[in-house]
């Protein structure tokens, strides 16, 4: 019995008695996410190009993660559309900077890991750190979403008279009250990483403009940024697709033929 | 106000775009700007597997004495570039002299890309989106981020001057959780139930896990697998997993806290069973696509380095053990800690709410 098996048990446990059998299925869409990403890797290492990889993985794991546990319906068909959208916007960012600042692969101090391998030329790294960033962002984007359209469905059940633009505002609204909290939430993930990074730095001595220019502390930079943009350009996003589902056509309220 | 506040904060990421691009002159380095370039493939000597490319580079120096002088350097580089970068015209390199003459730089090598700009530059994107988009709240939520780096540095410092690291850390998790929730929500009910639901919660948790790996002599769990080898790796690795859980509980129970409250406040007779029954529904939603976040979020890192190792012919079992096993527990862990943050959230916030709603 490993620790892993025995956590994963506790947490099944946990989560169908917390939520029953909407529990059961957030737990199935968990194991399916991560045996799909693995089974995104295995074709990443035989050469299929990282991108295309990623834009599916992230189709499949928002598929999942949305329409399986909450059904498919306005809210959730919202959030897919908006959470596509900030991937692939952010991918197109990260792309373009993220391969000008050559945070790809691994750094220096990392190199004695690796001695014994061979890197061969199928792996393109420029496109595998891509690939790790936005994977790495799109559990938030997607709670994000969810997190939007989800109460903006319910205001509108309460008020059907509103506009699209107030609904748009109103979702904005709840957007900047959940992003102080994710973003907190991903810096703390990340974090718990960045310790023995740090350590290193400060125990071997680098300067300070040694550090900030070094590749695998941009990369972490990176990495914890490129997910605050993604929060941030998902709530509009969201807020905007929502609005937009609610509300088809906007029609004049007062003598309107 | 918040015209003058967009107006400043625009104004001064133009400066920092501006700047960042003119600092060689800071740097004691010498830095060498690329002028121009000539690519050759190459057998790589290092891996021969991999098709390897040189280039011949010239680059300008833009500090020291001796600006404006010419050098050529090597650059070898793999076309998958796991270690090394393939650089491109333009591109600000940190240079190291490998022979003086007179105290004159005759011969260099590449040190590094400079990088900072980019640094910069994101940095700047992320900040002005923060305002545009957050406007107020996202300016506290900047603050709050900062605040945060200050405990965690502070932490650092301390636990690097001697003082033991496992104090250090609850110490730095009860400030991290308490300042981060206040922040968001002020000061009154609705944060002190999330602050006690967050402790209780992530304490619970990494009891749990800390039994778990007792109780199996933490088979699974393999420690030599840690990058940047630090002197104590289990320690460390927990202090790693009691943040991200943190972070993890802590927006739970503020979500929870929140919504409690509302419901609390919008029907002021609602008997007590029907609150705690609306609670859960609420909790339901977001239990799964938060711990969706966290095992997303951690396992990203990993897979570059699965990709070698699959590369390289290891088994999937011995990656699935041997390289995602620190991933997973901590994603276990802090899955776990969430779960139980629903009801805990429900009883601590029904307890203290009852009285009295905040606004």
């Amino acid at each position: 019995m490993t620790v892993q098996t025995i956590l994963l048990l506790i947490l099944l446990i946990g989560m169908i008695a917390v939520g029953g059998w909407k529990g059961f299925k957030s737990f199935i869409g968990l194991l399916s996410n991560f045996f799909i990403l693995f089974f995104a890797l295995i074709i990443m290492a035989v050469g299929v190009n990282p991108i295309v990889v990623t834009l599916v993985l992230s189709i499949a794991i928002t598929s999942i993660t949305l329409f399986f546990t909450s059904g498919f319906n306005e809210k959730t068909i919202a959030a897919c559309v908006a959470v596509l959208l900030t991937v692939v916007i952010t991918l197109f960012l990260t792309l373009h900077m993220g391969n000008a600042a050559q945070i790809q692969g691994f750094s220096p101090e990392q190199y004695e890991s690796f001695s014994s391998f061979s890197f061969g030329n199928t792996l393109d790294f420029k496109k595998i750190i891509v690939c790790e960033m936005i994977i790495g962002l799109l559990g938030a984007v997607i709670d994000v979403a969810i997190s939007i359209t989800s109460p903006l469905q319910e205001i509108y059940q309460h008020q059907s008279t509103m506009s699209r633009k107030a609904l748009f505002r109103s979702g904005m609204e709840i957007g900047s009250d959940i992003l102080g909290t994710m973003t907190n939430t991903l810096l703390f993930a990340y974090l718990g990483g960045f310790i023995t990074l740090i350590l290193w730095f400060v125990q071997f001595n680098y300067a300070f403009a040694h550090i900030i220019n070094s590749k695998v502390f941009c990369s972490e930079v990176f990495q914890i940024l490129s997910s605050g943009i993604g929060i941030l350009l998902v709530i509009p996003l969201s807020a905007w697709c929502m609005a937009y589902m609610l509300i088809p056509q906007q029609w004049r309220q007062v003598g309107g033929k | 106000m918040k015209k003058k506040l967009i107006v400043v904060m625009v104004l001064i990421s133009a400066l920092i775009y501006l700047g960042v691009d003119r600092n060689d002159v800071f740097y004691s380095e010498p830095i060498g700007k690329i002028i121009a370039i000539e690519e050759t493939e190459i057998s790589s000597t290092d891996d021969v597997h991999a098709t390897g490319i040189q280039q011949k580079i010239t680059v300008q120096l833009t500090n020291t004495k001796q600006k404006s002088a010419t050098f050529v350097v090597i650059n070898q580089s793999t076309v998958g570039q796991a270690f090394q970068e393939r650089y491109m015209l333009n591109d600000h390199l940190f240079l190291k002299p490998i022979k003086m003459n007179n105290g004159k730089m005759v011969a260099v090598t590449i040190s590094g890309l400079k990088r900072d700009r980019y640094m910069a530059y994101i940095g700047i994107l992320f900040v002005l989106l923060t305002v545009f988009i957050g406007q107020k709240k996202g300016v506290m939520s900047l603050i709050s981020v900062c605040v945060n780096a200050l405990f965690f540095s502070l932490f650092i410092l301390l636990y690097l001057k001697g003082y033991p690291l496992m104090l250090l850390a609850v110490i730095m998790s009860i400030a991290l959780a308490t300042t981060s929730i206040m922040l968001v929500c002020g000061i009154n009910r609705k944060s002190a139930a999330a602050i006690v639901s967050t402790l209780l919660c992530t304490t619970f948790s990494m009891g749990l896990m800390v039994a778990v790996m007792y109780f199996t002599g933490e088979k699974g769990l393999y420690f030599e697998e840690m990058e940047f080898m630090p002197h104590d790796p289990v320690n460390l690795y927990l202090v790693g997993v009691l943040i991200g859980t943190l972070g993890g509980v802590m927006d739970i129970a503020i979500s929870m806290a929140s919504a409690l409250n509302e419901m609390r406040q919008t029907h002021t007779e609602l008997p007590h069973a029907t609150w705690v029954q609306s609670g859960f529904e609420v909790g339901k939603d977001i239990m799964g696509t938060m711990a969706n976040t966290l095992v997303l979020a951690y396992m990203s890192g990993s897979i570059a380095l699965m990709l070698i190792w699959f590369q390289n012919n290891v088994p999937f079992s011995y990656v699935l053990s041997h390289n995602l096993n620190l991933e997973v527990t901590r994603a276990l862990t802090s899955s776990i800690g969430i779960v139980m943050s629903i009801p805990v959230s429900i009883f601590v916030s029904t307890f203290l709410l009852k009285k009295g709603s905040v606004s």
